[in-house]
């Protein structure tokens, strides 16, 4: 068994994101396939996420 | 006139949803341009003001349909502070069973569980980021997604998904909630033909024509 924890990382800048962070999560609003993940600075400065399932660029 | 497109077959028999809403000043922005909404405008009219493509609303819309129809809808909230946003999101509301939050955004209604107003949405969409601020900060504090209507001077901080459109408009607002409310229908597989008939611009409207 590992004890490690996998955190998810931000869909645009690839960084793990920490569970205190102010980040969000949601199904792609294309597909719905995906989990996108925006980390709290991507997401404060309107960074572009692509889905990686459809290609749908956001926000 | 310049605007006019020549329209050949099925165009001229009925008109498609870019021409309502155009006619009815969806596509309308600002004199303002913010950087973030360059890639929805199509172009600048002589008077200064910025133009929207319709076509790039359109399929925001229908993507926003979509995002939403992945939700229960007691758990989709929808915030409209704006003057002629309460009328288009009560009613957009009721027919889809999302929650309505108009005239005043009641401070700590998603992040103080004490309040009477307290609600834990999943998902939420506001009619303009500017005016519904207090909404856009309390969803970043909650952890909330949140579609957002933005005209050409809306900056898209904290925003995840943008509809490009007018959000001030008198009747683009009415418009925009019309189209919206049944393209959630159709994502749910719910709309009929009967129901279709039945949902007007009109009832969308703060003041009826006929008063
Ligand atoms: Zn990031
Ligand atoms: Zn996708």
């Amino acid at each position: 068994m590992s004890d490690q924890i996998i955190l998810p990382t931000c869909t645009s800048c690839h960084r793990p994101i920490t569970p205190h962070e102010p980040a969000v999560s949601f199904p792609c609003p294309n597909c719905g396939k995906v989990r996108i993940w925006r980390c709290r600075v991507c997401r404060e400065l309107a960074r572009e996420y692509t889905c990686p399932s459809c290609g749908f660029v956001g926000p | 006139m310049s605007e006019e497109k020549a329209t050949t077959g099925e165009a001229a028999v009925k008109e498609t949803i870019q021409e309502i809403l155009v006619k009815n000043t969806v596509h309308i922005g600002s004199k303002i341009k913010v950087k973030h909404m360059e890639k929805f405008i199509f172009r600048l009219r002589a008077d200064g003001v910025y133009l929207i493509d319709i076509n790039k609303t359109v399929e925001r819309l229908n993507i926003a349909a979509r995002f939403i129809s992945f939700f229960q809808p007691e758990k989709v909230v929808v915030v409209s502070t704006h003057v002629y946003g309460a009328k288009p999101v009560q009613k957009f509301c009721e027919l889809t069973g999302c929650v309505p939050i108009t005239e005043r955004f009641e401070p700590g209604s998603f992040t103080n569980p004490q309040l009477e107003t307290y609600m834990e949405p999943e998902l939420i969409l506001v009619s303009d980021p500017r005016y519904d601020r207090q909404a856009v900060i309390e969803a970043r504090i909650a952890r909330i997604p949140v579609i957002a209507m933005c005209s050409t001077d809306n900056t898209f901080n904290d925003i995840d998904l943008v509809i490009p459109m007018n959000n001030r408009g008198r009747l683009a607002l009415p418009y925009a909630f019309w189209y919206l409310a049944q393209r959630v229908l159709v994502e749910r597989g719910v709309l009929t033909e009967e129901l279709a008939s039945n949902i007007k611009p009109d009832d969308f409207l703060a003041v009826q024509p006929s008063e």
